[in-house]
């Protein structure tokens, strides 16, 4: 093969050349790659389904929390702030995004409450099984996106409960993001060109946020068809990036509950740092004199109400429980209440929202004992 | 193994390692030294075939040997008896694995509901161990790829058109040659296992032409592909979709499996080149084809060009006129549908293309500007129809439920609100904005010339070189950026 315009050029130039097309490939990418502006927190900003950080700590500083509670939709569907507030006397706000697990818990607990001026006196966890200390399950698709909002340049904990969590092949990827140095850049950049499509099928001058919401709703799980499951359609187990947002993630958790979605959790309860963000929350919320209380839902129950634990997580229950006791944290469990039954449910293990009433009186009963009485006014402390 | 991982890079890289380790002997004349070269090929070959499934191995070396030994058996008889029964014997024995693995729970699931409806039982059809285990296994990757190319050879010597081989380690090399063992293209004994038994002599402005077209066949993959696919996979699974999302999600697809198909044969030619073979081209731009005839001659062209001339044209071609040409194109289209997929959708795809083929040039006689001429505006209609009648065909190629597709067919545009209309343009133009690079680009280039051949002396110019530096940072930075977060298997494996 292409034997004979070798012959045109010396050796030693074909050699350079071969080097000039690599090291033009390789060098441009890692030099425009390290150049380009972290994706900002604030200017992805443009719907209503859109988090902003920023806006947020405002919020909380705004309306000064005595109680915070943090979660995915287990916590959307269960708790409304108002009713809570009404139940309790305590000033409660949540902080709460549909398909979310520990490590975007552990980044809205760093990166938003703490870093407001807003000082609770209890925050709350919303979650299931060893949600606590899996801290790798669910990173990519929207959540990623959400991920590289949050983040900041400097995340100690992040970095050492992460390192080494990828399969060995995938530090090779790792590698080469870091070297490109592009590694939060992907779903920033895959939004743009959904921006640009958005843009240029603009016909009536509709929003992008209302764009967004539309092909939420025209995805969403009750329209897909009965044979396909909740990922037939997008081929994966997470929501798929630029269509699925915070809603779309909602959907994934509304599947029934079975053994297969913790099927690759930790059922063995580890509570060394390195292992989860557990040990880094009750760390950091110590600092700031916040008392941390977890609480872990019932899963969707049978007919008959009852909803018995996987036998892989009875010790890790255990275990689990008996840490946050010992780390001066509260605990609660609500997925041994027999009066829980499927008529509370909706879909998957979420409550009907209709009920969410009813579910801040059940729950302030529950909880009351750790949780305390409110300070007057039910609010948290300005810093 | 897939080519979209680092696990096929570290391979590729040590198969580069090994081999050009032996490069030296080779250009040194050392006798030994082009079979150990080839001898590690074979074994890096089946070492990526059986990477996950090991026992895939055993089809791909029992088709070796029958085929090796037929062809050995073919080149040492001139009876013309003996020699068909060769052959015979050869294609029966290969295709009959490529049937029982590919078309049993076809053929069982529809011969039960045959006997069933006449109240026959048929539970012995996969009651049976062999039943089952055919049923349970699922279909070896490759499989479609490697009998044809096999098979094709031994048609070859049959025909005299090459000669029977000698070495069995040659030969098991061309039909397992690990870069388009999966996917295709699906090579000749004329030119991929010509250039096994010869020393090959990899060039550096082949290394340089072999990286870019390999990385641009990952950006294919990972961006476009994958894309299109998350977009496409989404309207596909939608229990009610309206006229404008159905159509969107169908150019979607048209995105996808050519982006998908043409990334696999990038990534197989780029590696073959590092290695100094060159393999076939499979595409030329199809959705730019003026005619459903003219798709196919740019269209998974190795699969086409087997087609033509192991089936179209022992049928008898075009010669014996329109009527027995227009059978013709049926029958080879409809096995060709067949070749794609063990289900109706399939065969009724086939069967669409067929007619589309046969009937076009009729077509053309009744409205003149179908066939040729009408300027500028003849050729752009000729390409709107031909790309509209093609996607049609990704509707009964991607949508396996005949009755979904019957009623896909009978939505209305008018039914659907302007909210959908608007998410169906934003789906395309989405699919469309990450495959710019590929169906405008690349086409807009190869137009203006500026696309050259892997031996034209251009290439070796300080201004080519940087041209083909700065398309392989471009293929690296849409791959850091833009790579879809959801990965998906190369369409074609399915096959």
């Amino acid at each position: 093969m292409a034997s004979g315009p070798i012959a045109l050029v010396s050796r030693r130039q074909a050699l350079a050349q071969l080097a000039a097309v690599a090291g033009v490939g390789v060098a441009v990418p890692a030099v425009i790659g390290r150049r380009l502006p972290r994706p900002s927190n604030a200017d992805d900003v443009d719907t209503e389904l859109d988090f902003n950080p920023s806006a947020e700590r405002r919020d909380l500083e705004k309306r000064n929390p005595g109680w915070v509670l943090i979660g995915n939709s287990m916590l959307n569907s269960r708790i409304h702030s108002d009713l809570l507030q009404r139940a309790s006397g305590w000033k409660c706000a949540k902080l709460a995004i549909g398909g979310t697990q520990s490590a975007i818990w552990w980044l809205l607990f760093k990166n938003v409450l703490i870093a407001s001026r807003a000082r609770p006196l209890r925050v709350s966890v919303f979650f299931r099984e060893s949600d606590l200390t899996w801290p790798d399950f669910r990173l990519s698709g929207g959540n990623a996106e959400l991920i590289s909002r949050l983040k900041r340049r400097h995340e100690p904990e992040w970095d050492r409960v992460m390192a080494g969590r990828k399969p060995v092949v995938s530090r090779s990827a790792a590698a080469a993001e870091r070297f490109f140095g592009v590694d939060d850049h992907d779903d920033w950049a895959r939004r743009r060109v959904q921006d640009a499509a958005f843009s240029l099928t603009s016909l009536e001058g509709v929003k992008r946020g209302k764009r967004r919401l539309e092909l939420n709703e025209l995805f969403a799980l009750d329209q897909l068809r009965e044979d396909l499951g909740d990922d037939g359609g997008s081929g994966g187990e997470e929501p798929a990036p630029g269509i699925a947002t915070s809603d779309a993630s909602d959907a994934s958790d509304a599947m029934p509950p079975d053994p297969g979605m913790y099927a690759q959790a930790p059922t063995v309860f580890d509570p060394s740092p390195a292992a989860s963000f557990l040990p880094h929350f009750i760390e950091l919320a110590a600092r700031h004199d916040i008392r941390l209380h977890f609480h872990r839902v019932k899963r969707r129950p049978d007919t008959e109400g009852r909803r018995p634990d996987l036998p892989v997580f009875r010790r890790y229950q255990k275990d689990l429980a008996a840490y946050l006791r010992d780390h001066g944290c509260a605990y609660s469990d609500e997925s041994g209440d027999p009066e829980l039954d499927l008529s509370w449910y909706q879909d998957g293990d979420h409550i009907d929202r209709e009920r969410r009433d009813a579910f801040a009186v059940k729950f302030w009963a529950l909880v009351r004992d750790r949780i305390g009485a409110p300070p007057p006014g039910g609010t948290g402390r300005l810093t | 193994m897939v080519f979209q991982s680092f696990t096929y890079f570290w391979f590729l890289v040590a198969v580069l390692a090994g081999y050009f380790a032996l490069q030296w002997p080779v250009r040194r004349g050392a006798a030994w030294a082009r079979p150990a070269q080839n001898l590690g090929l074979l074994a890096a070959s089946y070492t990526f075939y059986g990477w996950v499934t090991p026992w895939w191995l055993l089809l791909i070396v029992t088709t070796t040997l029958v085929d090796f030994t037929s062809a050995r058996l073919l080149s040492r008889t001139n009876d013309p008896r003996r020699r068909r029964l060769c052959l015979t014997a050869s294609l029966v024995a290969t295709f009959s694995i490529l049937c029982a693995f590919k078309y049993f729970g076809f053929f069982a699931e529809n011969t039960a509901a045959a006997l069933q409806s006449l109240g026959v039982p048929a539970a012995w059809l996969t009651g049976n161990p062999v039943g089952r285990f055919l049923l349970d296994v699922g279909l070896p990757a490759g499989i479609s790829f490697f009998t044809f190319q096999s098979a094709s050879y031994v048609i070859d010597v049959y025909r005299g058109q090459t000669a029977g081989r000698h070495s069995l380690v040659d030969y098991a090399l061309f039909v397992s040659f690990f870069p388009q063992l999966v996917a295709g293209p699906i090579e000749r004994s004329e030119n991929l296992l010509r250039q096994v038994e010869r020393d090959r002599r990899p060039s550096l402005a082949g290394w340089r032409s072999g990286l870019v077209l390999l990385v641009w066949g990952l950006f294919q993959k990972v961006v476009i592909a994958d894309s299109a696919a998350l977009l496409a996979n989404k309207v596909f699974a939608l229990d009610d979709p309206t006229f404008p999302v159905l159509w969107a999600g169908v150019l979607c697809f048209g995105v996808q499996i050519y982006a998908d198909f043409s990334a696999y044969t990038d990534i197989a030619r780029g590696s073959a080149r590092l290695l100094g073979f060159e393999l076939l081209r499979n595409f030329h731009h199809p959705y730019l084809a003026q005619s459903p005839a003219d798709f196919w001659h740019r269209w998974h062209m190795t699969l086409s060009t087997w087609f033509r001339d192991y089936v179209f044209i022992p049928l008898g071609g075009s010669r014996r006129g329109a009527t027995t040409t227009a059978r013709n194109v049926l029958i080879t289209f409809l096995l060709s549908g067949l070749w794609h997929g063990a289900s109706w959708n399939f065969v009724v795809w086939g069967v669409f293309h067929g007619a589309l083929v046969a009937v076009w040039p009729w077509l053309s006689r009744v409205v003149p500007w179908l066939g040729r001429g009408g300027g500028l505006p003849g050729v752009i209609g000729r390409v709107v129809l031909t790309f509209v009648l093609v996607h049609l065909g990704w509707l009964l190629f991607r949508e396996q439920s005949i009755v979904n597709i019957g009623q896909a067919l009978q939505l209305a545009p008018w039914d659907a609100p302007a909210a959908h209309w608007r998410m169906g343009l934003g789906l395309v133009a989405e699919a469309w904005l990450y495959a710019l690079p590929l169906m405008v680009v690349l086409p807009g280039l190869a137009r203006l010339q500026l696309l050259p051949a892997v031996d034209d002396p251009r290439l070796l110019t300080w201004r080519w070189t940087l041209a083909q530096g700065l398309a392989l940072a471009v293929c690296v930075m849409g791959i850091l950026l833009l790579r879809s977060e959801v990965g998906s298997d190369f369409i074609y494996f399915a096959f």
